[in-house]
């Protein structure tokens, strides 16, 4: 009996729920069949300002009072190179008087997919994302261009997707910027130089030793070693070992990014060879970068301006909206490069 | 059987009772009444079809975590399975197409056949063997990859996650179908029973002849089965996997089934209300987002949610034993 009676519970519940579920399904239906004369794309709220504000008085103006919506999806606000950078790209919408709307990643690939999208849902004129995997972009910018919204990618990468434009910092030029800063330094003499690069997938990345080598040869330096430090402080510690065995020699050591570079000044610490007898520089000036800098340690780092960034897809975003057409600085893969600056003792306080 | 006496008790106070059984279907509800209320973007169908597809991301493997923890048990290990599941599934797809499915499926089952043996046969706690299993199928994942991500970009593959059938998002009409199989595991065979018995009391199963060591065997095998659709399902999401995709998975997967009802302490489960568990949350990420909230105050309240999920069980206790109270004095009184 207790069987049945058990039976009947789980009976009643399954009925339960199935009415429930029928009743969810109904209030979707309803909540969305109030709406189905809007086209869905379209972003609602300014259609809701829209339908208030002729009805009330005439328009005020000749012009229509449609706003503009920019979407950013950013990377993870927890860094402070995104803060910076929404608060460029934030900053940069309100002075267009246009309507802002963030979505966080919060490094989540999920949540960028999902996000982004409901961005483009919320009828967003142009999207700016920094994707926290440029390899899952593609569902997103298909999504965006079904809906005639353009895609400005904003530095991490654009994967091999259909986006409209993607600003990234000069890495080459910054590259470029350290090979002058030695050939100044040390005279035209030449003399043997190495790079420490990042992952040979890192595109961006590896685009700063082209530049830096590219500068110092055509000072006339030689290129002795180039070595693949994976981004990482103990391996450029491990490469800067190697340098120092296989060429004493070396004057300076270009390393595409700052931890490799702290390695390298480490491992050159524990060589025995004094302090900026080698001058060894970094990319992205962290904090730890500029305090080696202070110290004498590290000849100099080159800054990338996230606000700048933010700033610049903004000017995008608008011009994609307006139609305008986009000069690109390498039209094929639709790049445009932002300024960078080379951090020395010279300039470290400005 | 503590709880299905009591279950059969509770029939008398009908509506505290359902109240109880499916307080987070009236939550989901609620909050839907009030999203659709006060925000515009929410009175638009795409909206609610995005929460769907969103939610079966987690959902999914939130139905096999429900045995798990219906019979007292926890796998960490889900978060870095799926990304190593994810991983095989993509280079497998690129060779043999939607092959890979099966296959996918197997290696899922046997990565939960491994944990079931670690915990069924070595006697580990599940935590610690999970756990344990957590860094191996980080760094296999790591391996397979080579540190790498993979990728295919194929409207075949992409359109599995993001294409509908008759306007219903593909992965949440996968999930319904999943949760009813699953629904009818728990509820109608004896293996979903042993579940339930062993997380209510392992000893009292293996004195009444229960195999608790095949169950618990099962019940991982069961877990990874669900893991590997779901890893299936998000690596055509994201047409890519790598060994950190989705960090914090198995934290998502678990707060979608202890906030669905379903008690640490084992004994209980619901997959019906981890579902809505599972589409509760993503409304709430959802919602948060169309409201422009801080993603900082966000995290807060996803921890806050966090906290109220995992001390639900100890909330119904406490109620359970105030209606245990209200009845025993009822017949006192009689």
């Amino acid at each position: 009996m207790a069987q049945k009676l058990f039976k009947e519970v789980v009976e009643m519940k399954k009925i339960l729920a199935l009415v429930i579920v029928l009743a969810m399904v109904v209030m979707g239906v309803t909540a969305c069949a109030t709406n189905t004369d809007q086209p869905s794309v379209e972003p609602e709220v300014s259609e809701s300002t829209e339908a208030d504000a002729p009805a009330e008085e005439a328009p005020p103006e000749e012009e229509p009072a449609e706003t503009v919506t920019i979407g950013f999806s950013v990377y993870d606000m927890q860094y402070e190179f995104f803060q910076d950078m929404e608060a460029g790209t934030s900053g940069a919408v309100e002075s267009l008087g246009y309507e802002y709307l963030l979505h966080d990643e919060m490094s989540d690939e999920t949540e960028m997919v999902t996000g982004a999208k409901n961005l483009v849902d919320q009828g967003v004129d142009a999207l700016i994302i920094s994707p926290i995997k440029p390899d899952a972009l593609n569902s997103i910018v298909d999504y965006a261009h079904e809906a005639d919204v353009p895609v400005v990618v904003d530095d991490i990468g654009g994967g091999d997707s259909n986006y409209d434009v993607i600003v990234v910092s000069d890495n080459y030029g910054g590259g470029e910027l350290a090979g002058q800063y030695v050939s100044e330094q040390l005279g035209a003499e030449g003399g043997e130089v190495a790079i420490i690069k990042c992952e040979t997938t890192a595109v961006y990345a590896n685009r700063r030793g082209e530049g830096f080598k590219a500068a110092v040869e055509g000072a006339g330096y030689t290129i002795v070693s180039e070595l693949v430090g994976n981004s990482k402080q103990e391996e450029g510690y491990t490469c800067m070992q190697d340098i120092l065995v296989a060429n004493p020699d070396v004057v300076a050591v270009f390393c595409e990014n700052d931890n490799m570079a702290l390695g390298a000044i480490q491992a050159i610490a524990d060589a025995g060879v004094p302090d900026g007898s080698i001058m060894v520089f970094g990319f992205d000036a962290t904090q730890s970068a500029r305090e080696a800098i202070e110290a004498g340690t590290l000849a100099g780092s080159i800054a990338q301006y996230p606000a700048q960034m933010g700033a610049l897809t903004v000017d995008l975003a608008n011009k994609l909206i307006n139609g305008e057409e986009l000069t690109f600085d390498n039209a094929e893969l639709r790049e445009i490069y932002n300024p960078v600056k080379l951090i020395t003792k010279d300039n470290l306080d400005e | 059987m503590k709880n299905a006496i009591d279950g059969r008790k509770q029939n008398g106070f009908s509506l505290p009772a359902a109240f109880k059984d499916i307080g987070i279907l009236y939550a989901l509800i609620f909050l839907w009444v009030i999203l659709i209320a006060l925000n515009d973007n929410f009175h638009r169908i795409n909206t609610f079809l995005s929460i769907l597809r969103d939610s079966s991301l987690v959902g999914i493997a939130a139905i096999g975590m429900t045995y798990c923890i219906s019979a007292g048990m926890f796998d960490l290990s889900v978060g870095k399975m799926m990304a190593l599941l994810a991983i095989i599934n993509i280079k497998l797809a690129t060779v043999i197409g939607i092959w890979c499915l099966p296959v996918v499926l197997l290696i899922g089952a046997f990565c939960g056949l491994l944990n079931g043996l670690l915990v069924a046969k070595v006697k580990l706690p599940a935590f610690i063997a999970t756990l344990g299993m957590y860094y191996m199928y980080s760094s296999i994942a790591l391996l397979v990859s080579g540190e790498k991500q993979v990728r295919l970009v194929a409207d075949w593959f992409s359109s599995i996650s993001n294409g509908n059938i008759l306007g219903i998002p593909n992965p949440f009409v996968i999930m319904i179908v999943l949760a009813l199989a699953g629904i009818y595991i728990l509820r109608k065979t004896p293996l979903g029973r042993r579940i339930v018995a062993i997380g209510n009391s392992e000893k009292a199963s293996k004195i009444s002849g229960i195999n608790c060591d095949l169950t618990k065997i099962k019940i991982f095998v069961l877990v990874g089965l669900f893991t590997a659709a779901a890893a299936f399902i998000i690596s055509s999401y994201l047409n890519m996997a790598d060994a950190k995709i989705v960090s914090g998975y198995e934290f998502d997967v678990i707060t979608a089934v202890v906030l669905g009802g379903t008690a640490l302490s084992g004994g209980k489960g619901s997959i019906f209300n981890t579902i809505v568990a599972a589409i509760f949350l993503s409304t709430l990420d959802t919602g948060m987002d169309m409201f422009q909230i801080n993603s900082f105050v966000q995290r807060i309240v996803e921890g806050f949610i966090l906290l109220i999920a995992f001390s639900m069980s100890n909330i119904k206790d406490v109620m359970l034993a105030g209606f245990k109270r209200m009845k025993s004095m009822k017949r006192l009184s009689m």
